[in-house]
């Protein structure tokens, strides 16, 4: 009975622990917005433009495809499904044709159509001008059967609301069959569902998700229909659920391993909660610092802050191998406590490095493993020694005898040729270095990556990625800058640098340029005569036009439309992203289409005769904020070596010593990333933050192989304490390395590797002399 | 249309005394039916075997915005089972073109592209000539309720719209016709507008 006691506590601790996790996290709230982890030059694009950005783009639409069955069951199945999702709670708008892609109420424009549309000059209203029109409105009138619109005809026989609907509409749209959008050779039904909710909001985008797939089942019926499913809400919500299903897959079978090898090695239950107290201490800690210094903890923060502090289990794994036969876990915890003090202080040191960085995302991740590794340490020397049962049930640790073997002589050597072709095969890469595409490090799986960009060709939705940003004091002068740029970007599109350019100008023009359309107007006497001319001359009768000339009329005394009057008309939604209020400036988003060459584009975008314009390309930008962000880890991570050296040296106060521990640790990351190259991979900034965890272990390894002034039987606990240490690092991480998400993958072949490699050299340069 | 034929194997004996009743009752205005032994389902079969054809027509437009009624001729062209044009010569030219649902009105550089579900009235009107050249009496039926009468040698189909974009212009659409050949086509509007066009063969089929 008594000797349940340290379980029971070490199990409650374990839960306590991971209670105060959950509250912190819950209590700070955890950020998934990436930027925090791509640093920019300062101050190009407002923080509150990106976001208004990124909700603007795709975060919330859902591509859907129908295939299987024939033509008409997938054709019924999109309109059924259609019926069913509209007006259900998380759905914002479900398009599946060009009837329902249309925005509601564009007749509300009606009123407006000689201030918007474009084609508005004098000439367009002089006699000559109207015969023109008119002529072609009786050749309209001709139609097939019949039915033609003929209150639109006699209102608006110049045809400008046309006009304006034609700036609305986007140029690619896709085929049809019955009115319903299908791929060009017609295998696929396609809608696109918008969202109501945040793209982050992960179990909304999950409940809308669920509900689509429940309606398609209905839609379906018998026909032998599949749904496919795409776009942002799609991935994110699928790579959290894989990543979900890997972790806990990993976990159980290797928390199953991790039993059996504690059982195996210390013959004690009470050892397994108790090895995760130092880790759960770490999270807790690296969870509330970062909570209490910026507010929230960003996801990757702490996934890779958690990566980072794993080295933590390795402390208590060392506590219950030095403990000799009766002798209290204090006297052991005090005998080994130099070495887990400065293994703990040196990686502190090594990995807070990075809170000079002056990323946030990164000094997140710093302080996280900084203060993580402080609370471990301090656990395993303060708590768990008053924790760990009475006495120790063996004098001797089982473990093969070979793990006595003394190193060969040329041990330190071989290290040193080791590392020297592995710096060679990582200076041979050059620049097959990196991985810096964002797009290969993406976990969605390959195949649904081509279904979406199949869709999305489709839907002719191209992935937005070249934007042109123009900044102004007003609304209107942005606007103005807007129509001034019109000339280049018509350029652009006639020299074929762009397929074609959407801006907010083109749908709601300046105050200005609807002044002057105004005053393009003919006085209603004068428009009479010219109307009742040309009219005649067509075979129109008198008064045929009257509305027209009321509307023309009524136009001459309108107050211009401006973005305070667009609340509730369909304007509004084609506006809002578009047109945006930041930091006390406002900007316009153009987007471009079809860009072929981008740096003849931003030449172009250069030399553009307006001030205030930003060209984004999103995608390069991305891939710069990743190089930026590797040459920081790096940057920071080499000068967190440098501070290493130092404190080993004065911790071990000789420079030779600290050397022996420190460049078998450090060497084992370029030898790992050595391996991983060879076999045809690029480094991603996964990879990099693997190696940091690779030093951290590695150099535990190394203090402990060269922990002096010990008796053989020190020595011999000191072996196998690193032999669990390495085999619970190295199972975890292999367990890792066998998943099917990439990213997964790389963390886990590059700590397998790395750690190996740290245990091996730790060794080869144990002998003294 | 899939449900009549359910129901008449239910109440069997109802229909079989009804049938009866039609054939030997003079019945020339029973909807669908006709008299004799040719129907709207006979008519519809029969134009669906046409693969399509060529023909001239001539029509007679008196529009309430214009003047003068106007005299319009020109040809048609049909390819089953969704391909039609209609091209006006003269002073008033202009070719209109539909294909699947997309439509091209105009000539050479003054061409416009649309699309006939952004316009019900316009896809109204592109049904009622399309599907009654291809046989397609579903496609009808979304539009138009129907009433057939005559017989194989001199028919008379009605069609009146029934949605609500199209039933506010159009009043109804009256095609005459002898076997599967359609002579006639008239077409009365809301606002008193009426057009009646005359098609003569010039070919296989589409007239």
């Amino acid at each position: 009975m008594r000797r349940l006691v340290p379980f029971v506590v070490a199990c409650s601790l374990c839960a306590a622990l991971a209670a105060v996790l959950a509250l912190v996290l819950a209590r700070g709230g955890v950020d998934t917005d990436l930027t925090a982890f791509v640093p920019t030059p300062g101050g190009d694009v407002p923080e509150a433009l990106r976001d208004e950005l990124r909700a603007g783009l795709s975060e919330r639409v859902i591509l859907a495809g129908i295939r299987g069955g024939g033509v008409a069951d997938r054709i019924r199945a999109s309109r059924a499904l259609r019926q069913k999702l509209a007006g259900q709670p998380g759905v914002a708008r479900v398009v599946n044709g060009p009837a329902s892609a249309a925005p509601d109420g564009l007749d509300a424009l009606m009123p407006y159509r000689y201030l918007l549309s474009p084609e508005v000059t004098p000439e367009r209203f002089r006699e000559d001008a109207l015969r023109r029109a008119l002529a072609e409105r009786r050749r309209e009138l001709a139609g097939l059967l019949g039915g033609v619109d003929r209150e639109r005809l006699r209102a608006d026989p110049t045809g400008e609301l046309r006009a304006v609907l034609r700036q609305l509409r986007p140029e690619v749209t896709p085929a049809t069959r019955n009115g319903i959008w299908v791929t060009d050779q017609e295998e696929h039904a396609l809608l696109v569902i918008e969202s109501r909710h945040d793209g982050t909001d992960l179990d909304a985008q999950q409940r809308l998700l669920d509900a689509v797939r429940a309606a398609f089942g209905e839609a379906a019926g018998d026909a032998s229909l599949e749904l496919v499913l795409t776009g942002q809400p799609v991935f994110a919500v699928q790579s959290r659920a894989r990543i979900q299903a890997t972790i806990a897959r990993v976990s159980v079978i290797g928390g199953v391993l991790l039993v059996a090898l504690l059982l195996w090695a210390y013959r004690s239950v009470t050892a397994i909660p108790l090895v995760a107290v130092p880790l759960l201490s770490a999270l807790v800690a690296g969870a509330g610092v970062v909570v209490a210094l910026f507010g929230s903890v960003h996801g990757m923060t702490l996934a890779f802050g958690g990566t980072l502090v794993g080295v933590a289990v390795d402390y208590a794994v060392h506590l219950f191998s030095h403990r000799r036969s009766g002798e209290p876990a204090q006297r052991a915890m005090i005998r080994i406590w130099p070495t887990i003090r400065l293994g703990a202080l040196t990686t502190v040191a090594g990995y807070g490095a990075m809170v000079l960085s002056g990323v946030a995302g990164l000094m997140q991740l710093g302080v996280f493993a900084a203060a993580g590794l402080v609370a471990a340490a301090l656990t395993t020397r303060w708590l768990l020694p008053a924790i760990v049962p009475e006495a120790p049930t063996r004098r001797h640790l089982p473990g093969p005898a070979w793990l006595d073997a003394a190193p060969p002589r040329a041990g330190r050597w071989l290290v040193v040729a080791a590392a020297v072709a592995g710096l060679g095969t990582v200076a041979g890469h050059g620049d097959r270095l990196w991985q810096d595409d964002p797009a290969a490090m993406n976990p969605v799986p390959r195949s649904l990556q081509e279904e979406d960009a199949r869709l999305r060709s489709a839907l002719g939705r191209a992935d937005m990625r070249h934007l042109v940003l123009v900044s102004g004091a007003g609304a209107q002068q942005v606007l103005r800058r807007l129509e001034a740029l019109e000339p280049s970007f018509r350029a652009l599109v006639a020299d074929g640098v762009v397929a074609g350019v959407d801006h907010p100008a083109g749908v709601l023009p300046s105050r200005a340029t609807q002044l002057r359309r105004r005053e393009a107007l003919p006085a209603p006497d004068v428009l009479q005569r010219r109307l009742a001319r040309a009219g005649q001359a067509q075979g129109f009768r008198d008064g045929a036009f009257t509305p027209f000339v009321e509307a023309v009329e009524a136009a001459r005394s309108r107050d211009p439309l401006t973005i305070d009057d667009l609340e509730g008309t369909p304007l509004a939604d084609l506006v809002q992203g578009q047109l945006v209020r930041a930091q006390g400036r406002w900007w316009g988003v153009a987007r471009l289409r079809g860009v072929g060459d981008a740096q003849a584009l931003a030449a172009r975008l250069a030399d553009a005769p307006v001030p205030g314009v930003m060209h984004l390309d999103l995608k390069a930008q991305a891939e710069a904020g990743l190089v930026r962000l590797r040459h920081h880890v790096l940057g920071y991570s080499l000068a967190g070596a440098v501070v290493m050296l130092a404190l080993l040296g004065a911790g071990l106060r000789s420079l030779r010593e600290a050397g022996a521990v420190w460049l078998p640790a450090l060497l084992a990351a370029p030898s790992a990333a050595a391996i991983l190259l060879a076999a045809g991979q690029r480094l991603s900034i996964f990879h990099l933050v693997s190696l940091l965890l690779v030093v951290g272990l590695s150099l535990d390894y190394a203090l402990f192989f060269r922990r002096r002034g010990e008796d053989a039987l020190a020595r011999a606990q000191t072996r196998r304490a690193l032999l669990v240490c390495g085999a619970s690092t190295l199972g975890m991480f292999a367990l890792l390395a066998g998943s099917d998400l990439s990213v997964l993958r790389d963390i886990g072949r590059t700590v397998t590797l790395g750690a190996a490699l740290g245990l091996l050299f730790g060794w080869l340069v144990s002998a003294r002399r | 249309m899939s449900r009549r034929p359910a129901r008449c194997h239910r109440a069997g004996a109802l229909c079989a005394w009804l049938l009866a009743l039609a054939a030997v009752a003079p019945a020339p205005s029973m909807a669908e039916h006709g008299n004799g032994d040719w129907g709207l389902a006979e008519l519809m079969a029969a134009r669906a075997e046409v693969t399509g054809g060529r023909a001239r027509f001539r029509e007679e437009h008196h529009d309430e915005l214009l003047a003068e009624p106007v005299e319009r001729t020109g040809t048609l062209v049909y390819r089953a089972p969704d391909y039609v044009r209609k091209t006006v010569t003269g002073t008033d030219g202009r070719t209109l073109e539909v294909h699947g649902d997309r439509v091209r009105v105009g000539d050479g550089d003054d061409q416009r592209r649309l699309h006939i579900h952004e316009h019900p009235a316009l896809a109204g009107a592109v049904a009622a000539f399309r599907a009654t050249l291809a046989g397609d009496l579903a496609t009808l039926r979304e539009h138009y309720a129907i009433r057939f009468q005559g017989g194989h040698d001199d028919w008379t189909l009605t069609y009146r719209p029934t949605t609500g974009a199209l039933a506010e212009r159009l009043e109804r659409i009256v095609i005459r016709g002898r076997g599967r050949a359609i002579s006639e086509v008239e077409t009365r509007e809301t606002d008193g507008s009426w057009r009646l066009m005359r098609i003569s063969r010039a070919g296989d089929g589409a007239g």
